[in-house]
C-alpha cells in the first residue's frame, strides 16, 4: 500500500518537474565569496568621522593569498561615497592610523589578538578569515558553515572602537558576542 | 508525513504541489548571474553554495534531514573524547558501550548484536564501514583520531538514495583538517585515569605550489582498572574482581593531501581492547581475552568541471579491515581472525545548467574482493570456521534539488542498488524545503533505506559453540517520514522540533535459537516507531551558549518493549568564557530514561560533564582539565546474550582527564 502512495508522490512530483521557470543555484569560489560579502559588509558599518584622505575608503590587507586577491577585484567600488582602495600594509600603529578597515586571512591568526587591542584606540574595522577569528579579535569574523559562507560580530569590540553596525548585518550575522 | 495517513496526506501534498507550481509560474524568475557573486546583494550571497568537502557540497541547511553539526571547537570545549560521545550532544542521539565497542543509538534504536551497522560513517564523504560486520566505529576503535576532525556532521534519516546501503537511522560525515585550516603543528598530550595516556601530533601546510598537506599520529595507552562484577562472584567461581582486564591501546595515522583538483588521503587504525565481561563464555579474569581492530582506508578524488556548469567527480577507494579476537575458554584458547579487502569506484555529476535545478548522477561500484571469516582452536589446533568469500555491489543514483519558487525547495533522489547478497533495491528519498521567511524553515521529509545481510550475520559460526550463521536472510528495509520546523526568531536564539515516524521490515536481528541454543540472526517482523524530538539554542551576552535538547520515542514490536531503548532523552549544554581564568567552561549533562535489558530493565539516570580549557596560550602551552560523570552516578548498560550471566554493566564512575595541547 505505502509503495503505491509513493510511486504516485514520485510521479506528481516527476510532473511537476516538467516545469520550467525561474533561477538558478549559484555556486561560487570560496574567496571570491567572501571578498563579495567583505565589501557588502563595508556598506553597512558607520564610521565616526571620515579620516583617510578624502576620495578614498582605504581597507589594508596584511596577507597575500586567495581573499585578497579576490577582494583587489572590487577597488575602486564605492564604498559610503569613497571608492574602495586595496592597501597591503605591514601592521605597525601608524600604518593602521591611514586604514577605515584591515583584512586578515586565515593563515594568519597571531596577528589578530594585536589587531584587536589597537583597535580600540582608533576607529578600525577588523576583519578576520576563519571560525575562530571572532575569540581572537576580530570584530567581524568570515566562516565557511555547511558549505556556505556566514559570519560572526563582536558587537562589543565594535563599540569600544566607535563602529555602529547596522541592524541589517546584526540581523544575518550568524553569531553575535556583546 | 508524506505516505504517513493514507490518503488525506496524499491529497494534501498534491494540492501542495499544484499550488507551488502555479506559484512558481506566477512569480517573475529571479536571475542571478551565478559567476559574477560581485553584484550580488549580502542575503543572496550567504545563500551561495561553496565547494565544501561533503560528497554533495551541499548546504546542510537545504540537506533532506534536520543535519547537526560539531565543529572542532565543541569538540574542544566540551572534551570529546571520541566520536560517539560528540554526536551524543545532538537530539535524540545515545551511546552505550559494552567494554569492547562503543554503540550508537539513534531515534531509540540501538540493539544488542548490532555493530552500528545502521549508521554510516563517512570520512571526509568516503564510506568507512567495514564490509563484514558493517560496523561504524565511533569509540576508541574508529578509523580517525577526533582530534584530527575539523567538523562532524550528523545526518539522521534515511539516506539510502544518495550513499546505498547502511544509511537507515543515518550518516556522520567527519571533515577533517585541511593543511590551510592547520598552518603548523599541533602537539596534544592527556593523561587519564586507569593509567590512561594519550599522545597525539597534527601538522599540516600549504606550499607556495599550491599543495596542500596534512599529517597526524596518534597513540593512546590505558591499563585500566580492576573491577567488580557481581554475577561472577561466588564461592567457587571467582571473587568477582576482574584485575586490570580492561586495558586498551591504539594507534591512528593519516596522510592528507591536496592539489589542485586531485584530493587523496591514507588512514590507518590499529586499536586493541582487552575484554573484562568473560563474554562468550570465556574464562573469568582470565588474560589474553583481546579484540583487535585495525585497518586502513586509502581514498583518491578528482573534481572537474567538464563544462559550463557541469562538474564531474572521481573517486577511487581501497579499504582493508582486519579483526583478531582471542577467547580463553575453559582448557583452550579460541581465535577470531577476519579479514576484508575492498575497493570501490565511483563517479558523479553535477548539472546546474538548467535553470531551477541541480541535478546529480553518479554510478557507484564496490568489489570486496577478499571476505574471510576464522575461527579455530589454538592448541590443539582445531578449525572450527574457514569461510571465504567474494561479493560485488553497484549502485545508480540520480538527485534533483529544484528551486521552483522563491523560498521553496524540494529534493527528489533516487537509488538502485544492486549486490550479491540481495535483490536489486530501489531507495527513493523526497524532500520539501520551504522558507517562507529569513527565520523559518519547514521541511517534509519521506525515504526508504536498506542493509543487506552482511557476512558475519549470513555466515559465521563457530562449529555450534556459540553461533551459527544464517544464509537465507533477507535484506531488511526501513521507510521513514519526517517532518521538521526550524525557526530563528532573534539571531541569537533558535528552536527546532521534529516529529519522525519509521517502519522497518525484515530487521535482521540476533536471537537464541531454542532448538540448539545457539544466537542465530533472524529476519524479524515488521516493528514501528514513532518520535518527537525538539532543541532550543540561546546565544548571551559575553559568548556564553546555552543549548538543551529533549526526545521521546516509542517502538512497537512484536514481543513487547525493545531492549536498550529508552523512551525519553534529555540533553543540556551550557559553554561559554570565563574571562579571569582566561578559560572556556564547557558543561554536558545526559538525561536518560529507564531501558529494558534481556532478562530485566535498567534505570534511567543523569549524567554531567565539566570541561575548563584555558584559552590564551602563554608560551607553554594549553591545559584543559575535563571531569566526566562529575556526580560519581552509578548508572547501566543492557548487554547482549553473549555476555550472560551479565544481563547489565555498570558504566565508569566519576573519571578525569588532564589535556596540555601546543600549536605552533
Amino acid at each position: 500500500m505505502w509503495r503505491r502512495r509513493c510511486t504516485a508522490m514520485l510521479a506528481a512530483l516527476l510532473l511537476a518537474l516538467s516545469g520550467s521557470c525561474a533561477w538558478s543555484v549559484e555556486r561560487g569560489d570560496e574567496s571570491e565569496v567572501k571578498a563579495a560579502v567583505i565589501y557588502n559588509l563595508l556598506l553597512f558599518v558607520e564610521w565616526p568621522a571620515p579620516k583617510t584622505p578624502a576620495g578614498s575608503f582605504r581597507l589594508c590587507v596584511l596577507d597575500d593569498g586567495a581573499l585578497t586577491s579576490a577582494l583587489r577585484r572590487h577597488a575602486g567600488r564605492a564604498v559610503q561615497g569613497r571608492a574602495l582602495e586595496i592597501q597591503r600594509i605591514s601592521a605597525t600603529p601608524e600604518e593602521l592610523d591611514t586604514c577605515v578597515a584591515v583584512m586578515v586571512e586565515a593563515g594568519n591568526p597571531d596577528v589578530l589578538p594585536r589587531l584587536g587591542v589597537l583597535a580600540r584606540s582608533r576607529a578600525l574595522l577588523v576583519i578576520g578569515e576563519g571560525a575562530g577569528a571572532v575569540n581572537r579579535g576580530a570584530m567581524i569574523g568570515l566562516r565557511t558553515d555547511g558549505g556556505r559562507i556566514s559570519f560572526d560580530i563582536d558587537l562589543g569590540a565594535m563599540r569600544k572602537g566607535g563602529l555602529a553596525p547596522s541592524s541589517k548585518i546584526l540581523r544575518l550575522a550568524r553569531t553575535l558576542v556583546e | 508525513m508524506f505516505c504517513e495517513t493514507g490518503r488525506a496526506a496524499h491529497m494534501k501534498f498534491k494540492r501542495l504541489l499544484s499550488a507551488a507550481l502555479i506559484a512558481v509560474c506566477c512569480t517573475p524568475a529571479m536571475l542571478l548571474a551565478a559567476d559574477d557573486v560581485s553584484g550580488m546583494n549580502l542575503e543572496d550571497l550567504l545563500h551561495v553554495e561553496v565547494q565544501g568537502a561533503s560528497r554533495y557540497a551541499q548546504p546542510l541547511a537545504d540537506a533532506p534531514a534536520t543535519a547537526t553539526v560539531i565543529p572542532a571547537t565543541d569538540i574542544r570545549r566540551f572534551g570529546f573524547r571520541d566520536i560517539g560521545e560528540a554526536l551524543q550532544s545532538a537530539r535524540g542521539v545515545y551511546t552505550s558501550n559494552d567494554r569492547v565497542y562503543s554503540y550508537l543509538g539513534v531515534r531509540g534504536f540501538s540493539r544488542p548484536g548490532d555493530y552500528n551497522s545502521r549508521i554510516l560513517l563517512l570520512v571526509d564523504g568516503a564510506r568507512s564501514n567495514d564490509p563484514i560486520y558493517d560496523q561504524a566505529l565511533v569509540g576508541n576503535e574508529a578509523p580517525i583520531d577526533i582530534d584530527w576532525i575539523k567538523r562532524l556532521e550528523f545526518v539522521p534519516g534515511p539516506s539510502s538514495a544518495s550513499y546505498g546501503g547502511n544509511a537507515l537511522f543515518g550518516i556522520v560525515n567527519a571533515v577533517l583538517w585541511t593543511g590551510a585550516d592547520l598552518n603548523g603543528s599541533r602537539v596534544s598530550v592527556d593523561l587519564g585515569d586507569g593509567r590512561g595516556g594519550r599522545a597525539s601530533l597534527l601538522s599540516g601546510g600549504r606550499t607556495a605550489a599550491g599543495l596542500d598537506w596534512v599529517a597526524g599520529v596518534s597513540t593512546y595507552q590505558r591499563r585500566g582498572d580492576n573491577l567488580y562484577f557481581a554475577d561472577y562472584d561466588a564461592p567457587g567461581v571467582s571473587d568477582g574482581v576482574a584485575r586490570t582486564r580492561d586495558g586498551e591501546r591504539y594507534l591512528k595515522a593519516m596522510l592528507k593531501g591536496s592539489w589542485e583538483n586531485w584530493r587523496g588521503s591514507a588512514t590507518f587504525s590499529q586499536r586493541q581492547k582487552n575484554v573484562p565481561t568473560a563474554y562468550y563464555g570465556t574464562v573469568f579474569d582470565a588474560g589474553g581475552n583481546f579484540v583487535r581492530d585495525s585497518g586502513y582506508h586509502l581514498d583518491l578524488a578528482r573534481t572537474s568541471t567538464l563544462a559550463d556548469s557541469l562538474d564531474q567527480q572521481l573517486r577511487v577507494h581501497f579499504g582493508h579491515y582486519a579483526y583478531d579476537a582471542d577467547y580463553p575458554l575453559p582448557g583452550v584458547t579460541n581465535r577470531d581472525e577476519t579479514r576484508a579487502d575492498w575497493w570501490s569506484a565511483e563517479w558523479q555529476l553535477i548539472w546546474s545548467g538548467w535553470h531551477n535545478h541541480r541535478l546529480l548522477t553518479g554510478v557507484e561500484a564496490r568489489s570486496y574482493q577478499h571476505m574471510e571469516q576464522r575461527n579455530f582452536d589454538v592448541s590443539p589446533r582445531l578449525d572450527n570456521l574457514d569461510d571465504r568469500h567474494q561479493g560485488r555491489a553497484a549502485g545508480l543514483f540520480v538527485q534533483d534539488e529544484w528551486r521552483f519558487a522563491s523560498g521553496w525547495l524540494a529534493n527528489l533522489g533516487l537509488r538502485v542498488d544492486s549486490q550479491t547478497t540481495a535483490p536489486n533495491i530501489a531507495s527513493p528519498r523526497a524532500a520539501l524545503i520551504w522558507h517562507p521567511r529569513d527565520e523559518i524553515t519547514l521541511k517534509l521529509m519521506a525515504g526508504n533505506a536498506f542493509r543487506a545481510p552482511n557476512d558475519y550475520e549470513r555466515h559465521y559460526g563457530d562449529n555450534g559453540r556459540t553461533q551459527k550463521g544464517n544464509p537465507d536472510l533477507r535484506p531488511e528495509r526501513i521507510r521513514t517520514r519526517e517532518a521538521a520546523l526550524d525557526f530563528t526568531p532573534t539571531p541569537t536564539l533558535r528552536f527546532g522540533i521534529g516529529r519522525y515516524q519509521y517502519t522497518l521490515r525484515d530487521l535482521i536481528d540476533q536471537e537464541v535459537d531454542p532448538a540448539d541454543g545457539l544466537l542465530v540472526y533472524r529476519n524479524r517482523d515488521r516493528l514501528s516507531a514513532r518520535g518527537w524530538e525538539t532543541d532550543i539554542e540561546k546565544m548571551f551576552g559575553g559568548g556564553w551558549r546555552v543549548r538543551g535538547s529533549l526526545a521521546w520515542q516509542a517502538i512497537d514490536q512484536p514481543g513487547g518493549e525493545p531492549v536498550n531503548s529508552p523512551r525519553r532523552l534529555g540533553k543540556l549544554l551550557v559553554d561559554g568564557p570565563i574571562a579571569a581564568l582566561g578559560a572556556t567552561l564547557g558543561l554536558n549533562l545526559q538525561a536518560m530514561g529507564p531501558r529494558r535489558s534481556v532478562l530485566g530493565s535498567v534505570a534511567g539516570h543523569v549524567t554531567g560533564n565539566a570541561v575548563l580549557r584555558q584559552t590564551q596560550q602563554r608560551g607553554h602551552g594549553l591545559w584543559s582539565l575535563g571531569i566526566y560523570n562529575l556526580a560519581g552516578t552509578r548508572y547501566r548498560d543492557p548487554l547482549g546474550t553473549e555476555a550472560a550471566p551479565i544481563d547489565s554493566l555498570e558504566r565508569d564512575g566519576r573519571q578525569w582527564r588532564l589535556r596540555w595541547e601546543l600549536e605552533l
